[in-house]
């Protein structure tokens, strides 16, 4: 009993934890800087050129979402799910991108330079043309990924091509 | 000697299996209604890597290149030079059409894939 009540707390605190206020601000500026969006669901939505700088995203779901060309420079994504989505143009200088779904992603010239990356699934993700630089990727995967033309500057771990 | 040379530059065009895109949509449309065979068209940028990597490594895929042969005419448009025709609508490059001999768009998707993949996504609209 006690286990499924704390189950049902956190269920609730994490399934809550972002500003509705945000989430609105977001979909309809297409800006929300510094916002609270953790764990909201943003499957499939189109945020394309969003300004999303220095917002918490932790455990929020985009997959499949376009998010072409956003800025998310300094962006908590710890625990996101980014799975199938379009990130093509995406940057993400200084994000925490601690344990992110990424596979699948369309990311062709996406920007991971100075990303804090650990423990991410780039596993059949489209990089190519894609920029790393002061990198640690020795603990994400990159099985299937296409690399092609794809540039890797001072980074640890670089994924064989 | 001329003609010799034509010969086997042309022969050899064709062995290679290149494939060789149009850049010009009324007369592939011409085409297309006097073969009644679809138009495959792709809109791209020069400067789009997912672009550049269709044309420089999918491309190159002899079973793609001889099923694209076999089913479609290819039509290449380039952003920067050539007008999308009116009626046809993209988001971003690469995009592909194709159209049916009576200029009706019967189907579009966004975006590199692999050559089966890209293959498997042909046949369900055809």
């Amino acid at each position: 009993m006690k286990k499924s009540t704390i189950s049902l707390l956190l269920l609730v605190t994490l399934g809550t934890a972002y500003d509705p206020k945000d989430l609105i601000e977001l979909q309809t500026e297409h800006e929300c800087q510094m916002c609270d969006l953790s764990g909201a669901d943003l499957r499939n939505l189109d945020l394309t050129r969003a300004n999303l700088s220095e917002s918490n995203l932790s455990g929020a779901n985009l997959s499949g979402a376009d998010i072409r060309k956003v800025n998310f420079s300094n962006v908590d994504l710890s625990d996101a799910n980014l799975s199938g989505a379009v990130i093509k143009g995406a940057k993400f200088p200084e994000a925490k991108l601690y344990r992110v779904d990424f596979s699948h992603v369309r990311g062709w010239a996406a920007n991971f330079i100075d990303a804090k990356i650990d423990h991410c699934n780039f596993n059949s993700a489209a990089l190519g043309g894609a920029k790393f630089g002061n990198n640690d990727l020795s603990n994400s995967t990159f099985k299937n990924a296409i690399l092609w033309k794809t540039i890797f500057k001072n980074v640890k771990g670089i994924p064989e091509k | 000697m001329k003609k010799f040379i034509l010969f086997f530059s042309l022969a050899a065009l064709l062995w290679s299996g290149e494939l060789t895109w149009s850049h010009d949509y009324n007369q592939t449309l011409s085409l297309s209604k006097k073969e009644k065979k679809p138009i495959l068209m792709i809109y791209f940028a020069t400067w789009c890597p997912e672009c550049n990597y269709m044309e420089e490594v999918v491309f190159k895929d002899p079973k793609l290149q001889e099923y694209i042969r076999t089913h479609f005419l290819p039509l290449s448009l380039d952003i920067s030079k050539d007008p999308l025709p009116p009626k046809f609508i993209y988001k971003g490059v690469p995009t592909f059409f194709v159209i049916s001999p009576d200029n009706k768009e019967i189907g579009k998707f966004e975006g590199s894939a692999a050559a089966i993949e890209f293959i498997e996504k042909l046949k369900r609209i055809r």
